[in-house]
């Protein structure tokens, strides 16, 4: 007993430090945005909530990462499918590493070099940039949500399905799409909640139209020097992060148990 | 059907590196102008290797990689072992979930004004405490599996009369090394690209290759369709690198994903 008393002693430097530097940050965040406000308890968050230059960015902002993150996951859902289920096996790991390498390359220098190729077809800083940008960013995450999604719908259902009399399409959309969509859906909260706070594709790519709630905060905190607003802007975030994985976790549980 | 998704799929890979490619070719291109071709030249290698601030960078942001990597490693394979023989989920375990799904930027934020509060010195200690923050998350996802799956041949070595020493060095770590390892290349690798954690938590004059990337991206007469030729020479550089890592980090996750499935259908 002793011994594994002892044993889990060793789990006290990576506890403290998360408790420390990750934890204790949060908490702090939340706790100072609670009194920052020159109004009173609170304050700040209403001023976060209530005007249109704070609460329209953010709204404009989860439109933009709403239709990154449809688009990303639509555009890898096809090839995640083909590197899980229709390559022959030896390919489907080399599929996956070609595709999701790119993630590995720092975003700053993928977008720069986006910059670059959208400046040979005369398309310059703008939403459409931005777009692109946030598209380009995110597609190996989704190839990555897609290969999770996929890998557990294994192609004999298809093929019964298929054996059965069903049309492609129908085996699509009756036995492959109810298995991989709770799964599709969560990655794409993940790549909404990525997208939301980007900072360097509306930065890079956005010119006059990048704003995003991540370029708020930075504003905020970093130039502007209205750390109460910047800080019940992040308190918020959290909240939501938090509500948003729970919610797409929990259908997939669900869809789990089912099964 | 098949081939149409083959297809796809390759079209879908070429779009993907397409602007990578087009940044590596333009930091060997003479012209520094992208989209005419004017011969081969090494002149933005060289440049690059006489500017003392991008030098100054890369060391910058090696070190703060190794560092963080290392204690993150440290870390993760000190809590690993503590908990890796319970089968049920840990405190441990459902500590290192949340800074997997937090966005970065509100991990930087509430670790600036919590820094500020504390006055701490913002510079490469702050910067590699911010890193370590989210990578001894990812070391421990990483690592923890991989000692749990130790333990099996433990209590066998130990049942046959192996001092408990020589079940350190010959099972767990050879068992953990393809996890510790892993944890490593990962770690070094969100180290090293990490901008928004280092935006937030770094302090004057300390400059790592991404910021240094972005400040030069967006100072106005340095832009990327005319003479931007040098930062090409950094980011082929700097992509190499990284793609060189990543493709064996994933081979190394891979082949151990295997190799656990092998083992798994010796044990049924």
């Amino acid at each position: 007993m002793t011994g594994s008393l002892a044993a889990l002693l060793l789990a006290t430097p990576m506890i403290l430090f998360l408790l420390a530097f990750f934890y204790a940050p949060l908490a702090y965040a939340v706790a100072y945005s609670v009194e920052a406000g020159g109004g009173g308890l609170l304050s700040a968050y209403i001023e976060v909530l209530t005007r249109p230059e704070y609460y329209g960015v953010v709204a404009a902002s989860a439109v933009n990462a709403l239709i990154a993150a449809g688009i990303s996951t639509l555009l890898a859902a096809p090839a995640a499918y083909y590197a899980t289920n229709m390559a022959s096996p030896r390919m489907r790991p080399l599929i996956l590493v070609v595709l999701v390498a790119p993630f590995w390359v720092d975003v700053l220098l993928r977008s720069l070099s986006l910059k670059a190729i959208l400046y040979l077809v005369d398309v310059r800083e703008g939403y459409l940039a931005m777009m692109l940008g946030l598209v380009y960013e995110y597609l190996p995450i989704a190839v990555i949500t897609g290969y999770v999604a996929f890998s557990g719908a294994p192609q004999r259902l298809v093929e019964a399905a298929r054996t059965l009399g069903a049309t492609p399409l129908q085996a699509l959309i009756s036995v492959l799409l109810p298995i991989a969509a709770p799964w599709l859906a969560a990655g794409a909260v993940i790549i909404f909640l990525m997208a939301l706070t980007d900072y360097v594709v509306p930065g890079l790519l956005g010119g006059t139209q990048g704003f995003t709630v991540g370029t708020l905060l930075y504003y905020l905190i970093l130039s502007g020097d209205r750390w109460d607003l910047g800080s019940a802007l992040t308190s918020l975030l959290t909240i939501a992060t938090v509500a948003g994985t729970a919610v797409a976790f929990k259908r997939i549980y669900e869809v789990a148990a089912r099964a | 059907m098949r081939r149409l998704l083959a297809i796809y799929t390759i079209i879908l890979a070429m779009l993907l590196y397409a602007p990578i490619l087009v940044m590596a070719i333009q930091s060997f291109n003479k012209s520094p102008y992208i989209g005419s071709w004017e011969g081969f030249t090494l002149t933005w290698y060289k440049v690059l290797a006489s500017d003392e601030e991008a030098v100054q960078a890369l060391l910058n942001s090696l070190y703060v990689a190794a560092a963080s990597s290392g204690l993150s490693v440290g870390m993760a394979l000190l809590a690993g072992m503590a908990v890796r023989r319970r089968r049920s989920l840990t405190l441990v375990d459902l500590l290192t979930y949340p800074p997997l799904v937090l966005p970065e930027i509100v991990e930087a934020v509430s670790l600036l004004l919590f820094l500020a509060a504390l006055g701490a010195p913002f510079g490469a200690l702050t910067v590699i405490i911010g890193h370590t923050a989210f990578n001894v998350a990812y070391a421990y996802i990483v690592v923890a599996p991989s000692l749990k799956e130790a333990t099996r041949y433990e209590e066998a070595a130990r049942t046959l009369g192996a001092s408990p020493l020589r079940v350190a060095a010959t099972i767990t770590l050879r068992l953990a090394a393809p996890g510790l390892v892993s944890a490593a290349m990962l770690t070094l690798l969100l180290s090293f690209t990490d901008f928004i954690k280092t935006l937030f938590t770094t302090g004057p004059g300390f400059e790592t290759l991404p910021l240094l990337l972005w400040n030069r991206a967006r100072r106005p007469g340095l832009r990327l369709e005319s003479s931007h030729s040098a930062l090409a020479a950094l980011a082929t550089v700097m992509t190499l690198a990284t793609l060189l890592v990543a493709a064996a980090y994933t081979m190394v996750a891979i082949r151990r994903g295997a190799s656990l499935e092998r083992g798994n259908t010796i044990q049924r």
